[in-house]
């Protein structure tokens, strides 16, 4: 049996030729929960079957035909489930990274597999997914159904198809030229980045800053009052612009920072497989990120704009249609200004709280959750903003030998001051 | 004018069991309505009633209910 990949997954599918071209296993993510004890490897060993059987749409692979991408199902027998040993916090780190950074073509890649990281005491519990299969919302809501073997998802219909199938042909032209418009407007800007080694791209590693619930709550009042109720994802981005600019990077006339938009209702248990997401961009000049006040009034205005003038929906004809290009093609338009040079700042996601929310495995307590995301190079440098239980979590992802680490110290301590609504030291 | 908000927020923004269930009292915040949801809300509601909603009114106070929206809406009109 055959599914095709709707148009956002062939926009993550794009992206997977893009990091392995850059050097990298390719578009892998992870949610990682960390739990307060050791597991048996059983206890979860035992849910895969009853997993695979209730969702066979997570035992397929890739196939290609022609220009067109599907998911077969894979008759033959795997594992997706995985147990580890790390003797400490440190060697646990390490599997994390070697997970992330699995060598495995598109093809043979299993798009779903669950890792269970034991340590003396404690360990940790990921999903590692292919980003075509699904998105971050997907994903919590895929280990939500794996850990609970009696509980089935709601039937429902893809909120992405449904929005893209309202649209006829003429009407996808039209947005299709709405948003070619608003990406050159974009485009007269051009993208500082981080600063990156000129070497080939090796691996991937991640750094994380955690916030416990009180500073949280304060950074989250910070966010509201700054950057508005309607755009506290914004905060982030504002924070980590100004932060790059005080630390110093590869500076140009600005900076230019893609952001998802998932089409999901809030605590919709469907659909699990299958990515609903569009993508706007926070932009800002240098003048305006040295400005604190001055930006985050930029980037509110500049998101309340675009979702008025529809601008987030007007990239999805843009997507469907750059799925009919070659994966070479596509990435080159997506990535690149028509000067050529890399159009995003860096790679960010902003996911909140998971939904529904994992307050144990197998009878371990979850203590808190982060995830990690493959990127490209450049801009080797993304930021995945998670909570769990009000405490917030900046996950910074980096390509360990282009992006220095003692700079990505200096950056995360900066970007600390700034979400305290400090300026950076 | 409730239910005309009741159906955009529970159609298009927040997955809920039961609509009916929902009172003007409750809080939209905790039944799921984030940062991008409150921005499709607000250009709704201006788009519906024919309404300015001053982007610094946009806090807890005036959307966390229904009888709260309504409210913030009333006094625009």
């Amino acid at each position: 049996m055959l599914t095709a990949l709707n148009t956002a997954d062939h926009f993550t599918l794009m992206m997977d030729h893009e990091i392995r071209k850059s050097g990298l296993s390719g578009n892998f993510c992870a949610l990682v929960f960390e739990l307060d004890k050791k597991l048996d490897p059983e206890l979860l060993a035992i849910k895969e079957k009853s997993f695979l059987q209730r969702f066979p749409e997570a035992n397929v692979r890739l196939k290609q035909q022609g220009r067109r991408y599907f998911w077969q199902s894979y008759t033959q027998g795997s594992s997706i489930f995985f147990a580890h040993q790390a003797k400490h916090k440190d060697s646990a780190h390490q599997i994390i990274q070697s997970i992330i950074n699995t060598e495995v073509s598109t093809y043979d890649a299993a798009p779903i597999t669950f890792h269970l990281i034991n340590m003396p005491t404690g360990s940790f519990f990921l999903l590692r997914w292919f980003h075509p299969i699904c998105d971050a919302k997907g994903a919590e809501l895929i280990t939500h159904y794996f850990l609970h073997e009696n509980e089935t998802p709601p039937q429902g219909k893809s909120p992405f198809s449904q929005m893209e199938n309202k649209w006829g042909l003429w009407k996808k032209f039209s947005m299709m030229y709405k948003a070619k418009k608003y990406i050159g407007q974009l485009d007269q800007t051009s993208s500082s980045l981080p600063k990156i080694k000129k070497t080939p791209a090796d691996k991937l590693d991640f750094k994380l800053l955690r916030f416990d619930a009180d500073t949280s709550k304060n950074i989250m009042r910070k966010a509201m009052k700054e950057a508005g109720m309607t755009s506290t994802a914004l905060y982030f981005i504002g924070c980590l612009m100004r932060a790059l600019e005080k630390t110093g990077c590869d500076e140009k006339a600005g900076f230019c920072v893609p952001y998802a938009m998932n089409m999901r209702k809030r605590k919709a248990l469907f659909p699990l497989f299958g990515n609903q997401v569009s993508f706007l961009f926070a932009q800002a000049s240098l003048n305006d990120v040295r400005d604190r006040k001055k930006l985050f009034s930029k980037l509110r205005a500049q998101h309340k704009t675009t979702i008025k003038s529809a601008l987030d929906q007007a990239l999805v004809p843009l997507m469907w249609a750059g799925s009919w290009l070659e994966l070479e093609k596509y990435g080159a338009i997506i990535r690149n200004t028509p000067q050529g040079e890399e159009r995003s700042s860096f790679w960010f996601s902003y996911t909140g709280e998971p939904d529904p929310k994992l307050t144990e495995v197998a009878g371990s307590t979850v203590k808190s959750m982060f995830q990690i995301s493959q990127v490209t190079a450049a801009p080797s440098l993304g930021m995945l903003v998670s909570q769990y239980n009000g405490e917030i979590t900046l996950s910074f992802n980096y390509i360990a030998n282009q992006i220095e680490a003692s700079w990505l110290d200096e950056v995360m301590q900066n970007i600390a001051h700034e979400l305290h609504g400090h300026d950076s030291i | 004018m409730h239910q005309a908000l009741k159906n955009f927020i529970f159609e298009e923004l927040i997955q809920i069991d039961d609509i009916t269930l929902f009172t003007e009292q409750d809080d939209l915040l905790e039944a799921g309505l984030d940062s991008m949801g409150i921005m499709r809300l607000v250009l709704f509601i201006e788009e519906e009633f024919g309404v300015s909603l001053p982007d610094e009114e946009i806090e807890p106070d005036n959307i966390q209910t229904l009888k709260s929206i309504v409210s913030w809406i009333e006094r625009h009109r």
